[in-house]
Order: structure tokens, then sequence, then C-alpha cells
């Protein structure tokens, strides 16, 4: 055979393959596009939603649905399960009824009424009365959630009384709101083994609530198949505030968050979810054809210490109060929320002015240390540290030198890591910043090695002075103090004593008040950790749909929105309704520092926020890398041919 | 070795329960047979792994209790049905480019495309998926830019999904295997069989077939060894579009310290490398006579 023939073949063979390829991808792509269009020529109209959700740790698959499960997944089953209590923030009260009606204290603090809606129901039909509240409870007491009461009684179908032997004032706001704690059906979960429900069954099964899910959510659970997304959620005809508008939410989890700012961008969703720093929704501001609405703060931000034990110099407040003067708070602060810093700046104090007088504290509460670096010199070397050629040491000689863990898979932790590190230095401290599992993070400040300094975001650093709970003992727990025989004194014990002083006494009573100080001095003098900044809850929102009219009710807010607010951490809750579908509407609810504001305020703004700048646009930019890659190949090509050309 | 699934699910019991960390560790000691002396508890896993069917790697710390094999096998389907496309779509392009580049040799088309294939191969996946991503899908919105399947999950909304990634992929491989192909093909036509074939007055289609298949060896070769090379690749593209197969399970496991998970993929991605290999050897002889496994 000519080779002539065998090469028009070859053009033959490559041309028909292209055009398979082509059709192959046509296909799809076609369908793809008329997909798109019916979207946006419905997009007012259609009855359901896409949701993403960005989980770090479980990218294919949810763990789990049950509520009591170690590893269920928290922002699903919310949306399944409502809980009884949640939290709020002020001017609202602190703790807001939502699936309960209200509660009661006994004056004596022994006994608690919990009422619960009339007229509930399951997402089955059956009726949600006060045998699961019971059950529910006599379920907390048996998995450790609660105290032990003394008895749990049905009052009535809507009424349980639950009493402890010793007063537990605050047991609704502490044990209930405080961790957002459901009502499980008694028909499914009465049939289970405790050790099953709670996931300490010695031969390893765990109730995962996968199938057949009855709920009092705004939705269940229509379609899971472990390992494909989306799932897929049904309104409950039986929700207690009317079925949602909204038939169907679609839920996509992402394993990254750059592929779930991809998803957003290119329209796949609807709502865009983060909570953390202003820098973690940066990348979807400046669509004009999107709302930004920042909501109730998330974590606090901190730096923690390893005080354990001998872990010197972290043992001494002094270097401790000296690290804290030499933290530029403002900068970090700046950094991280850019132009929402001013409300985000660094306080664990979420009290109301008011009720920080009522404390004798002054009303911004008693934090705060101001960036000031020879102040923390003077510290340091006023007991017994030495600085000499911009270095710090130890009395002995021994220069200072810290390990800085902060967690990888956290966007904002390296860039705190740096800056603390920047800051660290000028006073003389040789600062080595190490990323850790965010896992590892967790379990390494349950102990007293392998760590030294960490950065950290808790929930529970923020609820200084207001109640005890968890974030007291774990700030506090592992410093000690000074006794005056000479011994040392851990927190540990004192928290225990001060968690006691909190529930036994009622609350703003003056033995709450005094050991609310107490608390809040320790604070002070102790230092037991450097507060940073506080993040916030975030949703970008697509303008392209429908979200409802204020006038008549029909979208997705207010009430309505509690499909949102158990999926977004109770976020959308306050958010005012959002005008559809133009103009661009940036809805900002923002909650300023209470030492500058003692209310919240919620602005709209007929266009994009002026607080959130626009991102410069990127097509441009990858249009000119894309044309600068092409032009390296022209000119490879050019000057591979023009080599082969002289080489022959 | 980072992490401890004991002191984390501790932990995570703990804080829940509101009980002692010490307590809560005891119980998931208990749980987990921790108590048992070491070389027991490594013969167990062993003969869990490897006498068991499918093999028992115990539950994933992650999504405990399931096993981490079901984790695993769930994602497995998406990453067959990605990389399996795209090698045959790769192999065949790489096939018939290479042939058209050799029977084109040293031609202006031929010189051109060397670079270039080069410059092609070299390029990383995830940058050229991140490029796909916001040009088709967030500017020119024609392609879904994440996930395997929306709401309908038909055959063509899959396809549609795996448009991205697969093109990714066999843009950044077909290249590879068409320079491959090109020298093996060069070589084939210029040897003493194919003249002497031609004088026999073997049919167009058979003689064409010939150089197909002579060209074929060395890519069997390539892509039993770079099977593994391959799964890696798929991993950073299956991450960038958030792709729900092994890429994207590794990296959720590499987070969060979830061991049997990664002990699982890597004992699949062992076997497919093996396997593959294999496949390979056994492939020769149908593909080359000369090459036979039977003694004479």
């Amino acid at each position: 055979m000519e080779l002539a023939t065998l090469r028009k073949r070859g053009i033959v063979a490559a041309i028909v393959t292209i055009f398979v390829l082509s059709i192959f991808a046509a296909v799809p792509l076609a369908l793809t596009r008329a997909n798109a269009q019916t979207t946006t020529s419905t997009s007012s109209g259609r009855d359901y939603i896409n949701i993403g959700d960005l989980e770090y740790s479980s990218s294919i698959a949810v763990s789990s649905f049950n509520w009591f499960s170690p590893i269920e997944d928290y922002d699903l089953t919310e949306l399944l399960y409502v809980g009884l209590f949640t939290i709020a923030f002020p001017p609202e009260p602190l703790v807001v009824p939502v699936l309960a009606q209200g509660y009661s204290v006994s004056a004596n603090g022994t006994q608690s009424v919990i009422n619960l809606r009339p007229d509930l129901k399951w997402s089955d039909g059956s009726p949600l009365n006060s045998t699961d509240l019971w059950y529910t409870m006599w379920l907390l007491n048996q998995t450790d959630h609660i105290p032990p009461p003394s008895s749990i009684t049905i009052l009535n179908s809507t009424a349980v009384q639950v009493t402890f032997p010793t007063p537990e004032y605050q047991f609704v706001q502490t044990q209930l709101a405080s961790f957002d704690v459901v009502v499980v059906p008694y028909e499914i979960f009465g049939k289970l083994p405790v050790s099953e429900i709670d996931c300490t069954s010695t031969n390893l099964t765990c109730y995962s609530n996968f199938n057949d899910i009855v709920a009092d959510g705004p939705y269940t659970l229509s379609n899971y198949t472990i390992g494909e997304t989306p799932i897929a959620l049904t309104a409950n005809p039986y929700y207690f505030e009317g079925p949602p508008h909204l038939k169907n939410v679609y839920v996509y989890l992402y394993p990254s968050e750059e592929s779930y700012v991809a998803a957003y961008k290119s329209d796949q969703l609807d709502a865009f979810w983060s909570y953390g720093a202003y820098i973690d929704i940066a990348p979807v501001v400046g669509f004009i054809d999107h709302t930004l609405i920042q909501s109730i703060p998330a974590l606090t931000y901190a730096v923690l210490f390893n005080a354990f034990g001998k872990n010197y110099p972290f043992t001494d407040p002094s270097f401790r109060l000296a690290l804290a003067y030499a933290t530029n708070i403002t900068q970090i602060n700046s950094l991280e929320n850019g132009p929402y810093a001013n409300t985000s700046s660094s306080t664990e104090d979420s009290l109301i002015p008011t009720d920080n007088e009522e404390l004798g504290l002054p009303p911004s509460g008693p934090i705060g240390y101001t960036y000031n670096v020879t102040e923390a010199e003077n510290i340091l070397t006023s007991n017994g540290f030495k600085l000499s050629g911009g270095k710090l040491y130890f009395s002995n000689g021994t220069a200072v030198s810290l390990q800085l863990a902060y967690e990888s898979a956290n966007p904002v932790s390296p860039d705190v890591a740096q800056l603390l590190a920047t800051d660290w230095t000028q006073i003389g401290i040789k600062v080595t910043p190490k990323a850790e599992a965010d896992s590892t993070i967790q379990s390494l400040t349950l102990g007293d090695t392998g760590w030294q300094v960490i950065i950290a975001g808790d929930t529970g650093l923020n609820v200084f002075g207001v109640t005890s709970g968890p974030g007291i003992a774990t700030a506090l727990s592992p410093y000690g103090y000074p006794a005056s025989n000479g011994s040392t004194v851990y927190y540990n014990d004192t928290v225990g004593t001060w968690e006691n002083d909190m529930d036994v006494y009622p609350q703003f009573s003056s033995q709450f008040n005094s050991t609310a100080v107490e608390i809040a001095n320790a604070y002070v003098t102790q230092v037991p950790f450097i507060p940073l900044f506080n993040s916030f809850n975030w949703q970008s929102v697509s303008n392209d749909f429908y979200w409802g009219s204020p006038s008549n009710y029909t979208g997705i807010f207010n009430t309505q929105s509690t499909a949102q607010q158990q999926f977004y951490w109770d976020t959308l809750y306050q958010v005012a309704p959002l005008a559809a579908p133009t103009p661009p509407v940036t809805t900002t609810t923002t909650f300023p520092t209470y030492s500058t504001a003692t209310t919240p305020t919620t602005t709209s703004v007929q266009t994009t926020s002026s607080a959130a700048p626009a991102a410069s646009p990127a097509i441009p930019a990858i249009y000119l890398y894309v044309a600068v890659a092409a032009v390296i190949i022209v000119i490879a090509g050019v000057a591979a041919t023009m080599i082969f050309r002289r080489r022959q | 070795m980072p992490g401890n699934f004991a002191e984390i699910y501790a932990s995570q019991l703990a804080s829940l329960h509101h009980i002692s960390y010490r307590i809560a560790y005891e119980r998931v000691a208990t749980l987990l047979g921790l108590g048992q002396p070491l070389y027991v508890q490594f013969l167990t896993y062993l003969h869990e792994v490897l006498f068991s069917f499918p093999p028992n790697f115990g539950p994933s710390f992650e999504f405990y209790p399931i096993p981490a094999w079901t984790i695993v096998f769930l994602a497995l389907r998406w990453t067959l049905l990605l990389l399996g496309t795209a090698i045959v779509i790769s192999l065949a392009l790489g096939l018939f480019i290479g042939i058209f580049l050799a029977t084109h040799k040293n031609k202006s088309i031929d010189r051109a495309a060397q670079p270039t294939f080069y410059f092609l191969n070299s390029i990383p996946q995830f940058w050229l998926g991140i490029l796909f991503i916001i040009i088709f899908a967030i500017d020119l919105h024609i392609l879904p830019a994440t996930q395997a399947q929306s709401i309908s999950a038909n055959p063509p909304d899959i396809l549609a999904h795996m448009v991205l990634p697969l093109a990714v992929i066999v843009l950044t491989t077909a290249p590879g295997y068409a320079l491959i192909v090109r020298g093996a093909a060069v070589d084939t036509l210029g040897s003493d069989f194919l003249y002497a074939t031609k004088a026999q007055g073997l049919r167009r289609r058979r003689l064409f077939l010939r150089i197909l298949r002579n060209s074929l060896l060395p890519i069997v070769t390539n892509i039993a060894l770079s099977m593994g090379y391959l799964i890696g690749g798929v991993i950073t593209v299956e991450l960038v579009f958030a792709y729900p197969g092994l890429g994207s399970l590794i990296q959720s496991a590499v987070v969060t310290e979830d061991y049997p998970i990664m002990l699982a993929i890597f004992y699949i991605t062992t076997l497919i490398v093996l396997l593959s290999n294999l496949a390979a050897d056994l492939i020769y002889p149908i593909l080359d006579p000369r090459v036979s496994y039977v003694s004479s």
C-alpha cells in the first residue's frame, strides 16, 4: 500500500474520531444548556432550591442523621429536626423557644417544666406530644447529656416536668438551648437499645437514622443513598409553621472551598454559606446579582496556651500577658474580616452593656489588651526575662522559642499564624508555625503534651460571663494559680465550683453576679487565652432566585426562612425578606461590638454593599492567561519547526 | 503516625455526653478491643483484610460504623467511570493521532505537533481544571463546574458533569500516548516486514491493522506502568471538580486521619496496578506472536 493512501486513512480516521467525540460531548452539552435556559426562565417560579454545604471532612457522604450519634451531620440533621430551644443574640432574649412553647423554673431551681407547642405532628402525621418529650429527656439522661434528674414526669399532653435533686436554674439554657436539643420520636427510637442510639454498643452497631426518617423539621429526607449527591429533601406537610413554600431542597456536599465557590459562581447553587472570617466569603463577593448577608457570630478565634503542669513559661501569667500586649489584634482582625472588621472586633463578651453593668463590669466588658510592644517588653524584663540583640532569653540564658500549631484545613489559620509569628518575633521570641489536622488540634488541647501554643476557633469562648458551659471549662481548666500555701491550684477545680454556683443561683442574683465577676477577673488576670477576632455566619444568595415578596409572604423569609434557619445554624432567622428579583439588594445584618452600640442594626441597601468591595473581574485575567499560553505554544511550535528544518 | 481515632472519638463522646475524657476513652478502648496485645490486634487485622470478602478494613473513622470498604467502593464507581472513559478516549486519540503524525513524519504538522504535545502533556491537571471551570462553567455557563450528577441523575446529566474533568484528563494524557504511538509507528513504517507485507499484496485494511497492532505494544506497556500515576492524577482532577471519587475521598481521609479509608484505597490502588500489569503481560502474546509464555 502506498504511504499516501495510508496517510489518507489516518486523516479520515482522525476526522471520524473527532466527529464521534464531538457528538459524545455535544449531546450532554446541549442538554445542559437547555436545562440552564429552563432554570433561568422559571427561576422565579420553581419549587426547589440548590444549596451547597462545605464538608471538609466528609466529601461524599454524611455520617449520620441521628442527633445522639457523636458523628451526626449537624447541618443536615438540623434541617430534619427542630430544636426545642435555641440561643439568640441581643436584643433577642438569650433563650428562644422553637418547638417548645416555653418553660418555667420553680423558685428553688429544682424543677423545670417544658411546654411543647400544641397540636404538633411528626412528618408521618402522627402526634408529637409529651410522650416523645418525656422519652427524649429520659434518653438525654441515659446518654449523659443532662445532669441526673430525680424524676421526669408527664404533666399533660404537652408538658413534662424534670426534677433535679439540686438547683439547676440554667438547665434549659445550658443543657437544652446551648446544644440545640431536639425531640426524637418515641415510636422509632424507643425500640432501639440506648447503646445503639449513642453509638457505644460493644458490637459496633450504631443507629444512623438513614431510612424512613420520621422528623419534625421543615423538611424530610426523600432520597439519600450513601455516597451520592444531591441529598434530596421534601417539604414536611406537618411542619409546625406550615409546610415550606419550597417543596424541595437539594443539598450538595463539597470537599473544598474552591470547588464550592466554583459551583456557586457557575450558578449550580442558589445559596452559598460560610462561617468564618470575611476572607472566607470574599471569593464570592463582587457579583452584583448576588446578595451578601452577614449574620450572627460564629466562632471566636483565640490563642490558647498549654499551661498544664510544668510547661514554663506558659504557666506564667506574666508571659501570657506579655504575648497578649505584643499581639496586634487590630491588624489580624482587619486582615481576616476586611471591611467588616469593625463588627468583628475581638471580644468574648456576648453580653449587652446593661447586663455587664448589672454584673458590676464596665459596659464594654472586662477584656482589652491594647497592642503595645514596649509594655510587653517591660512585663517580660520585670519578670526575669532578658532582651538582648533582638532576642528574648530566660534568666538562665536560654533563648525563648515556641511552636505555634494551627488547623491546616482552616483557611483562616495559616495567615493568622504568620501574623502572630511576626508580632511575637518583635519581642525576641522565635516562633515556629506548624500545621496540624483539625482533629489533632482538638485532641491535643485535651492533653498536656505535644503542643505549646494553638490558634483555635471555639464557640465556647464567647459565653463568658453569661453562663457556665463548655467555654469556661475549655478556656480555663488548664490554668493554675498560686494558692496561699504555695501550692498550685488548678482552675479545673475552681471552674467546677463556678459552674455549680452559676447553676444553683438564679440569673442576676447577687451570688450569680459575683461569680460572673470572679470569672471575668480571672480572664483578665490569668490571660487564659488571647482573643483575636470573631467570625460570622455568612450567606451569599443568588438574586436570580425568587426569594419571596414581603407584601404577600410567598417566599422563603421570616417564618418560612426556618428552612434556611435550620440549615444555616439559625442565621437567617433574623434576616429581613429580600426583594426579588431586581434591582440587586444587599441586606446586611450586623452585630456591632457592644462597647460602641447597644443594639444590632439591620440595613437594606439598594446597591451592592459599600462595605463589601467588588472583586476585580476574573475573566479578562483568565483570557490573558489563555492568550499567553497560546502565544507560548505558537512560539514553541515555530521554534521547534525551525530547529528541525535546520537539522535536516 | 499522627492522629488517633480512639482519642478523637473519645473527645467527641466526652464533649457530647458531658463525661470525663478518661471515661470516654475507656469506653472507646473497650469498643475497639484496644486492650488486647498489639500482635493480636495486628493478626486480627491481617486476617480480616486477607481472608474476608470483601476485605474488612474495619469501620471508617469518619463514617463510623460504616465499613471503610463500603465507602471506598462507592467512590470507586465514579473513579472507574471517569478514569475508564478517559483512558479509552485518550487511547483512541493517541493511536490515531500518533499514526497520523508518523505518516506525516517531518512535515510541518508533525514538527508543530511534537512540542505542542510535550507542552500539553506537562500542563498540571489541576491548573487546566480551574481554567476550564472559569471559562466553561462560570463565564460561559455551558457546563456544570462540579459534582458527578444533579437532581435528574440520568445518563446525559452524568455525561454533562463528566465532560470537563474528562476533557482535562484526555487533554493532558492523550498527547503523551500520541507521541509514544508516533515513535512506534515510525519504526513500524520503516521496518522490513512492512515492505515484505506490502510486497505480498496484503489488503490495505489489513496492512493498516498491522501497523496499528505493532504500535499498540509500547502503549499497552505504558498504560500498565502508568496506572498508578493515572489514579494519582485523577485525584487532583476529582478534587478540583468535587467529583465524588477516590480522589475526593482520599483527600478527606487524609484531612480527618481516617486510616481505614486510606488503607482501603491504597489496597485497591495497588490491586489495580498489579492487575493492569498482569493484563498487559497477558495481552502481549495476543498483540505480538513473538512473545510467548509457552516453552518450545
